[in-house]
């Protein structure tokens, strides 16, 4: 059985990879563009919904999206 | 563990990262622009970021679960030299239908959820509305725990022969 690491990258994506992945996941996991759930998140809007497991995954992806 | 520049220190996290996770899957990890700059967070997550990784699961037939792993990490001087240090983590682990079984999650940086908990998603389908909203505390969990948990315990398939060794003894329900 070959060993897959070999096959597995850990890519530094640009700005603009980024962005889209961020809005790829925003809008699969809360129905949202990545720019809303930017905005909202900052201002307050998901405040009280911290504990969402969605939101949260969202936030750990915060650094693609600035 | 210190290395003598912020790259270095970096890459030296993302290798173990790399390796813990190709246990389970061949899907790749990315990291976000400027992944070694000093003095901010940094995310690092699974490729197919945005759908859940698929994994096989050997037990109970054709059963499948996917995977949904995010982590904020921060480098730092650490004496003379530079460190990795992990500042929120995600180990989710999903039904088919993508709907949450298992979620560990730390986040000390979000007002409310300080501690690192457990929550017990619809996947799980576990009856008390209780357990569906609960935080349930935990002690830090590491992914090499989280990749152990979904080979021990959900009899999700090894996708490389020295999976024991790239885990260590939590890989076989040792204490470390």
């Amino acid at each position: 059985m070959p060993t897959p690491e070999r096959e597995l990258l850990a890519k530094e994506l640009t700005v603009e990879e980024g962005k889209v992945l961020f809005d790829q996941a925003a809008r699969r996991l809360l129905g949202v563009s990545g720019d809303q759930f930017l905005a909202q998140w900052e201002a307050g809007v998901y405040r009280g919904h911290e504990g969402d497991p969605s939101t949260m995954y969202l936030v750990m992806l915060l650094p693609f999206a600035r | 563990m210190p290395h003598p520049n912020p790259a270095d220190a970096v890459d030296a996290f993302l290798h173990d990262l790399r390796r813990c996770l190709a246990c389970v899957t061949r899907d790749g990890i990315v990291r976000n622009q400027d992944s070694a700059k000093p003095g901010q967070d940094h995310s690092v997550t699974l490729r197919s970021s945005s759908a859940p990784v698929k994994v096989e699961a050997r037990r109970g037939g054709a059963t499948k679960l996917a995977l949904r792993v995010a982590l904020l990490y921060r480098v730092a001087p650490h004496l003379t030299d530079w460190a990795v240090y992990i500042v929120s983590y995600h180990y989710g682990l999903l039904d088919v239908d993508e709907k949450e079984i298992l979620v560990y999650h730390w986040h000390p940086q979000v007002q409310g959820f300080v501690t690192p908990h457990l929550h017990v998603g619809p996947g799980a389908k576990a009856e008390r509305t209780e357990l569906r909203k609960a935080h349930l505390p935990t002690g830090r969990v590491s992914l090499k725990d989280f990749v152990s948990l979904l080979i021990r315990e959900f009899g999700v398939q090894t996708l490389r022969e020295d999976w024991k060794d790239v885990l260590g003894p939590t890989a076989l329900g040792e204490g470390p």
